[in-house]
């Protein structure tokens, strides 16, 4: 967009639109202002709506803000101004009026979270926070809580997965840090991801090893107390025993300080603020446990005789088992984020840069973008490029997914992370640090994987009245049992009333969806799909039509030599003759014949008087003799007979190529096919599609036999053929009216508004030269088999979810029941706090551990290895 | 009476449960 056209146009900032459906909401909003839907550039990333001039930005502002988007004029064209600042109807009309009037863009606003540290600014991004001392889903819904009270706060996430919140709108992170820590929790700024991430593995680490301690502390006296009382003396409180009961008492009351205080700490913050967590329903049953035992070890005689059993150890084995589930969570947790880890190694420290002639390492930090870097074989490339010198293979595949080693030479493009397989090469550094593409791939992967699915907030809303639901739920178990249980009452009811508390765990509900999606979108970033949010994960697999444009997405996008039928002569003569005469030509078609000769090595032929004849095609003069290549039409006006050629070009016409008919003098020597090629491995990935139950569609601009006979070639359901370019969305928004569930394929630059009409977009590009925030899902490796790849990689995570979700929901809708007493009319069952104890530790064990199974999933998509050993060698 | 009170106590404590999670004014609430 020039200067001039953004000067007429209208510019709102938005706040709260994550995702292309957020977009798509806001263009429905906008409909009865705007009757072409595609003139409104919803741009998510820069959170901004830019609208036709003439528009009322005012009444746009009112209708997207209804929608659920507060929105602000930053800048307004001379008429919409005008009409604006007539109208006056809304408050943000009015305070932007003198913004309007000067007709000056807004200052940049500051971006770094190094800035955002003591202003109170606009965050597009939001204030990214580490997050202390969250243990459970209802955690999440406390801390959301209390960052979205803080005034100016317009979007607030916690993600459990990884610790970490964050918020958005005019606010300062201290007031940020002071609502958590109000709310009984730690936070503080993140300013480096990348050493945050480091600093939280050693703080994991370190954790792990005291919550091992702590539960080796615990456990021992939980489990010798058993082996005592149950061994050689009794768990009952006697007049024998009664002070060695009250001295293990106070031991346990130590011992459960020293290892559990934690739980006592949080729980007790969180009640002060009206909230409850894991950590209030741990110390409300250890602590419910240890005051009963020590009212009967130090006034047995005030309860009947059968009531006198202490329950010491039941607090000190729960305190134990509980910090061993976290320990083991911690450790899962841990391999969830391997994907961005991996990613994360995949930086060079060094880089071997010539500087006034001299080689030196400097360390990565030190490179400044022009610099030259010599790579050598086996080395990484340390920033991304231009190579200079030297011709070589690079494995790409760690950024894109591609499994062949790619071809490069001087003049062409490599990234950083990527690995120099074979020759010596020299570049030119033209990204560096937080630029390269491989710090924007794991910028895009870490946000993708903190968001969250609408899948996960079922599970939010219950967890928020979850822990106090459950304390209601053990108080009237107790009361069941003190007025219809058998003796002895006070313990029966004490024990139902424990084991409720126990059994009962939020933390699976909390971990279920996050920690799936975590790992979901890892997975796809190592197959080259990068899916931006959490909620496109879990609507590709929903996908039940896939559009596909055809130009780049199905064919190469370059025309290329296909066929070649000989009539005199052998194929590399014939093709010399074209070259001869294509060389002088400009034509796409020439290209792609000098290519082919270029490829096969043949010596185009000597020509003179060269001549293009629009229309028509090119002649010129060949050992005395009139050289021709073009139409058919042509030739046949020259008097030549190319009937001969009928059924070749019959072929050629058929594979949507274009024949180009070549003749020496009188004689046809033959015909050309070029053709826009379907990319080998595109009718593989249509049929993968097919096998998922996915219709496959194409829509592009070409006539309707070259579409038909693309489809046919690449197996292609439906198509629709002479689409321009802006009526792509209004084919999407068709098929989603029919009901279908549409993802549509493009190349990310001209399909924008139909990837922003699709219920999921997917930008293809080769290598990492594809804009990765033109889609909600970008495809780095050029291949159609990145979308089968995402849906598969979407449906196992949403099933991963589903059983995670279904654990999490049975384990607690059997647990709790169970625990209250339900069994013990019918088979005389009551657990025992202990057994609940390792119940719940075990819930959410499992709960991460099934999220880590996707770790192992593998699309249907086969590597050829044999077509790789090929390629390297 | 021993019943009695100890069904109210458990009774006051549910009560209070719903109360204070619920119903009890938050810092959170009155801000908004």
């Amino acid at each position: 967009m020039d200067s001039t056209t953004a000067n007429t146009e209208n510019r709102l900032s938005i706040a709260g639109a994550t995702c292309q459906g957020c977009a798509r909401k806001i263009r429905v909003a906008l409909e009865p202002l705007i009757a072409d839907n595609a003139a409104v550039d919803v741009d998510i990333e820069q959170k901004t709506v830019t609208l036709p001039a003439g528009i009322d930005p005012a009444d746009a502002v009112r209708r997207i803000t209804e929608a659920g988007y507060p929105a602000e004029i930053l800048h307004a064209g001379p008429a919409a101004a005008k009409s604006c600042c007539a109208s006056k109807t809304t408050s943000s009309c009015d305070s932007k009026k003198s913004d309007s009037e000067e007709t000056e863009p807004p200052a940049p606003k500051p971006t770094t979270s190094s800035n955002a540290r003591n202003d109170s600014n606009e965050n597009d991004d939001g204030i990214q926070l580490a997050i202390t001392g969250a243990t459970c889903a209802s955690c999440v819904s406390s801390i959301e809580k209390a960052l979205k009270s803080v005034s100016g706060v317009t979007h607030a996430h916690m993600n459990l997965a990884d610790n970490t919140a964050s918020a958005s709108g005019q606010v300062t992170p201290q007031a940020l840090i002071n609502a958590i820590e109000s709310a009984g929790y730690g936070a503080s700024v993140i300013e480096d991801p990348d050493t945050a991430d480091e600093r939280r593995q050693q703080q994991d680490r370190k954790r792990y090893r005291t919550l091992m301690v702590k539960m080796a502390v615990s456990l021992s006296l939980g489990v010798g107390l058993m082996i005592w009382g149950m061994g050689f003396g009794s768990m009952t409180v006697d007049a024998g025993n009664q002070t060695t009961w009250i001295n293990l008492g106070i031991l346990t009351l130590g011992v459960m300080i020293a290892t559990g205080s934690h739980f006592f700490t949080s729980a007790w913050k969180a009640f002060l603020h009206h909230n409850a967590n894991m950590d209030t329903l741990v110390a409300l049953g250890t602590g419910t446990a240890w005051i009963y035992s020590m009212v009967v070890a130090v006034f047995p005689e005030a309860l009947p005789e059968m009531a006198r059993h202490v329950y010491f150890e039941a607090s000190a084995m729960i305190i134990g088992l509980i910090n061993l589930g976290q320990a083991l969570e911690l450790r899962a947790k841990g391999k969830t984020s391997e994907a961005v880890r991996r990613l994360l190694d995949l930086r060079a420290k060094t880089a071997r840069v010539i500087r006034d002639g001299q080689e030196q390492d400097l360390p990565i930090e030190q490179v400044r973008k022009g610099d030259q870097i010599r790579v050598r074989p086996g080395e990484q490339l340390p920033v991304d490029g231009v190579v200079l010198e030297g011709n070589t293979r690079i494995d790409e595949s760690m950024l894109t997914g591609e499994p062949m080693p790619v071809s490069k030479g001087e003049g062409d493009d490599v990234s950083a992370g990527t690995l120099n397989t074979r020759g010596s090469i020299v570049y030119e550094a033209t990204r560096v640090g937080s630029d390269t593409a491989l710090a924007q791939i794991i910028r895009l992967v870490k946000k993708a994987q903190g968001s969250k699915p609408s899948i996960g907030r079922l599970a939010d809303k219950i967890s928020s009245v979850f822990v106090p639901s459950v304390m209601l739920i053990a108080i009237a178990a107790a009361l069941v049992w003190y007025n219809l249980g058998p003796d002895p009452v006070i313990a029966h009811m004490m024990v139902a009333a424990t084991t409720v508390l126990i059994i009962a765990c939020p933390c699976a509900l909390g971990l279920a969806t996050p920690m799936s999606v975590m790992v979901g979108v890892g997975k796809a970033a190592e197959y080259g799909a990068l899916i931006r949010q959490g909620e496109a994960l879990q609507t590709a697999g929903k996908i039940n039509l896939v559009i596909l444009d055809k130009t780049g997405t199905i064919t190469a996008g370059e025309p290329a030599v296909t066929q070649v039928h000989v009539v005199e002569g052998d194929e590399s003569h014939l093709l010399a003759l074209a070259a001869g005469l294509e060389q002088h030509s400009e034509h796409p078609l020439a290209h792609a014949i000098m290519e082919k000769v270029r490829q096969d090595t043949i010596q185009p032929a000597d020509i003179t008087g060269f001549d293009s004849l629009n229309g028509k095609g090119v002649a010129g003069e060949h050992n005395g003799d009139t050289l021709r290549l073009g139409n058919r039409r042509w030739l046949e006006d020259e008097g030549l007979d190319v009937t001969p050629l009928d059924q070749a070009a019959q072929s050629i016409t058929d594979n949507a190529g274009t024949p180009l008919f070549v003749a020496l003098g009188t004689r046809v020597m033959g015909v050309i096919g070029v053709a826009d090629a379907i990319k080998p491995d595109s009718r593989a990935a249509i049929k993968r599609l097919h096998q998922a139950g996915i219709k496959v569609m194409m829509v592009t601009g070409d006539v309707d036999a070259t579409a038909k006979a693309i489809c046919a070639s690449a197996g292609i359901d439906d198509y629709r053929a002479e689409v321009l370019p802006e009526d792509k969305a209004n084919v999407v928004n068709d098929m989603r009216k029919k009901g279908y569930t549409v993802a549509m394929v493009g190349d990310g630059i001209n399909d924008a508004p139909a990837l922003a009409a699709a219920d999921v977009g997917f930008a293809i590009g080769t290598g990492t030269d594809v804009a990765i925030e033109s889609a909600a899902i970008t495809l780095m490796r050029g291949s159609l088999h990145g979308v089968p790849d995402a849906i598969e990689i979407s449906r196992a995570t949403v099933k991963n979810i589903h059983q995670n979700l279904f654990g999490a929901f049975v384990y607690n809708s059997l647990g709790i029941p169970i625990a209250a007493g339900l069994l013990y009319p019918l088979w005389g069952i009551l657990l025992s706090p202990i057994i609940a104890g390792a119940a719940m530790s075990m819930s959410s064990v499992t709960v991460v551990t099934n999220a880590n199974r996707l770790r192992l999933f593998k699309t249907s998509y086969k590597i050829n290895n044999s077509s790789k050993q090929e390629q390297n060698q | 009476m021993t019943s009695f009170l100890v069904n109210l106590t458990g009774l006051a404590l549910m009560a209070a449960v719903v109360w204070w999670f619920w119903l009890a004014p938050t810092d959170s609430k009155t801000q908004r």
